[in-house]
C-alpha cells in the first residue's frame, strides 16, 4: 500500500514537472505567446533546466533535461543542439548543486547566468557575431531571460516540495 | 565531482550525447532531414504547438488592445482637441455667415440710401433685466455715434441710440414701450406709428395703435418708417403684420400687431446710421 503511494506520488511529480517544461517550451517557442520588449526573447527553458538539475537528482534532471532540449530542437529539425545542451546543464547543475553548493534561489541566479551568458554567447559567434544584434537581441534576450529564473526556481522547487521527491529518493 | 564521473548518471549523460550527436549526424543522411528523435517528439509536440499558436494569436489581440490602451487615450485626447477646434471654426463661421448677411443686405440699402454713412457696431451688452428693450454696442462719440442715430439690421430698423459715450452707446429697440416710431404702411401708404407695450415686448412683438375700421393695413402688410420726423430715415422696414386686433382701450379702433423684420432677441451686429439726409439735428 505504501509502495503505491509512493508511486503515485513520483508520477504525479513526474507529470507536473514535464507539463511545467512543456508549457514553457510552448512560451519560449511560439510566437505571440510571451511579449518580445526591445527585441527580446525569453528562453525560459534555460533557467527552467537550470532550476530543475537543482531540485531533482542526477538521473532525473539528465532526462528532463533530454525532454526540455527535444522540444526546443522541434524548431530546429535537423539537429540535437539543444537537447544536447540542456540535458548536460541539468545533470551538471545537478551533481554541481548536490555536491559544492546549496540549493538557493541566488544560486540558481548565477547558474542561470553562467547557462544563458553561455549559451547567448555560442549563438551569437554562431550567428556570425554581429555587432549589431549584441545590442538588439542578444543582450536584451540574456536581461529578460534572467528575469525568469527565479520565479522559475520557486516553481521546481515547489513541485520537489509538494511531492517530497528527494526525500522519497534519497 | 569524481564520484560524479564514475556514476551511473554520468554515464547515461555521456550515452545520451553521444546518441544526440549520432542522431544529428544521421540526419544529414536522412531524406527528411531530422534526426529521429526531433521526429518522435514533433509528432507529439506540434499539435500542442498549433494550438498554443492559435491561442497566442487570440491573446496577442488582447495584448495589442490592451497596450495601445495609452495610445489610444492619447489620440482620443487629441481628437476631442480637434473636434473643439472645428466647433470653434463653425461657431466663427457661422458668426462670418451672419457678417456677410447682414454686409449683403446692408449693401443693398446703401446702393440705393448713397447718403448713408454706417459704422458697423457690435452688441456687447444686455439690458440689466435680461430683456431685449436695450442693448449696448461697442461704438460711440469716438465713432461718430451720437443720441438719435437710427440702428439697422440690414434694411430693418433696429432702434434708436438713446445714450452714447466715448465707445458705447445705448440703444433703444423696438421692443421698449418707450420707443415710438412714425411709420407708412407699403401697400396703402397710410401714415402710423408704432409702438409696444410690455405685454407684446415679451412675445418680441410691436404694435401699430389706433387704426381705423376701414385701414387697409392687413396681416402680412409691411410696414416702414415715414421718415417725417427726421429721427430715421424713409423706407426702412419696421416689421410685418402678423394680425389685426380690437383696441381694448377704445373698442372702435383696432391695433395691427407687427413681427420686428429684425430679429431683436438673436442680434450680434449692427448698423449704426451716424448720417442721412434730412436727419433731424436734435436727439
Amino acid at each position: 500500500m505504501r509502495k503505491m503511494q509512493t508511486d503515485t506520488t513520483k508520477y504525479k511529480h513526474t507529470l507536473a514537472v514535464l507539463a511545467a517544461l512543456l508549457v514553457l517550451a510552448l512560451l519560449q517557442t511560439v510566437v505571440g505567446a510571451l511579449p518580445r520588449p526591445w527585441g527580446a526573447t525569453a528562453f525560459l527553458l534555460i533557467p527552467a533546466v537550470v532550476a530543475v538539475g537543482m531540485a531533482e537528482n542526477e538521473l532525473p534532471a539528465l532526462l528532463y533535461g533530454l525532454f526540455a532540449g527535444l522540444l526546443w530542437d522541434c524548431g530546429a529539425l535537423g539537429n540535437n543542439f539543444h537537447g544536447i545542451f540542456l540535458c548536460t546543464l541539468a545533470c551538471g547543475v545537478s551533481a554541481f548543486v548536490r555536491r559544492k553548493m546549496f540549493s538557493t534561489a541566488a544560486v540558481a541566479l548565477l547558474l542561470s547566468t553562467l547557462a544563458v551568458f553561455g549559451y547567448l554567447l555560442v549563438d551569437w559567434l554562431h550567428a556570425g557575431a554581429v555587432m549589431a544584434t549584441l545590442w538588439t537581441h542578444t543582450l536584451p534576450s540574456f536581461v529578460y531571460t534572467l528575469l525568469f529564473s527565479v520565479p522559475l526556481y520557486a516553481l521546481f522547487q515547489g513541485i520537489a516540495n509538494r511531492w517530497r521527491v528527494r526525500s522519497m529518493m534519497h | 565531482m569524481k564520484s560524479f564521473l564514475k556514476s551511473t548518471a554520468f554515464r547515461a549523460l555521456v550515452i545520451v550525447v553521444v546518441l544526440l550527436a549520432l542522431g544529428s549526424v544521421l540526419a544529414g543522411f536522412l531524406p527528411s532531414g531530422t534526426t529521429p528523435a526531433n521526429a518522435v517528439v514533433s509528432a507529439l509536440f506540434s499539435p500542442l504547438q498549433q494550438a498554443a499558436s492559435l491561442a497566442a494569436k487570440k491573446l496577442e489581440v488582447f495584448q495589442l488592445s490592451f497596450q495601445n490602451a495609452a495610445a489610444l487615450a492619447e489620440e482620443n485626447k487629441k481628437l476631442q482637441e480637434e473636434n473643439e477646434k472645428i466647433k470653434q471654426d463653425l461657431v466663427d463661421l457661422d458668426q462670418a455667415k451672419q457678417k456677410i448677411a447682414l454686409y449683403e443686405e446692408f449693401y443693398e440699402l446703401k446702393t440705393q440710401n448713397e447718403d448713408f454713412k454706417p459704422v458697423v457696431a457690435s452688441v456687447v451688452g444686455r439690458a440689466p433685466d435680461g430683456g431685449f428693450a436695450t442693448f449696448t454696442l461697442g461704438r460711440g462719440t469716438a465713432h461718430g455715434v451720437r443720441v438719435g442715430c437710427p440702428v439697422v439690421s440690414g434694411k430693418n430698423l433696429v432702434g434708436t441710440v438713446t445714450a452714447a459715450a466715448a465707445n458705447n452707446c445705448t440703444v433703444t429697440t423696438l421692443l421698449s414701450p418707450e420707443l415710438s416710431v412714425g411709420a407708412y404702411a407699403l401697400n396703402s401708404s397710410e401714415s402710423l406709428y408704432v409702438n409696444t407695450t410690455k405685454e407684446l415686448a415679451a412675445e418680441g412683438l410691436t404694435r401699430a395703435p389706433g387704426l381705423a375700421k376701414d385701414s387697409m393695413l392687413a396681416p402680412g402688410s409691411v410696414v416702414c418708417t415715414s421718415g417725417l420726423s427726421g429721427l430715421y430715415p424713409r423706407g426702412l422696414i419696421i416689421g410685418t403684420v402678423t394680425e389685426l386686433a380690437d383696441n381694448p382701450e377704445t373698442g372702435y379702433v383696432q391695433d395691427a400687431i407687427i413681427a420686428p423684420g429684425a430679429v431683436i432677441n438673436e442680434i450680434r451686429d449692427v448698423f449704426i446710421i451716424t448720417a442721412f439726409d434730412g436727419m433731424s439735428d436734435a436727439p
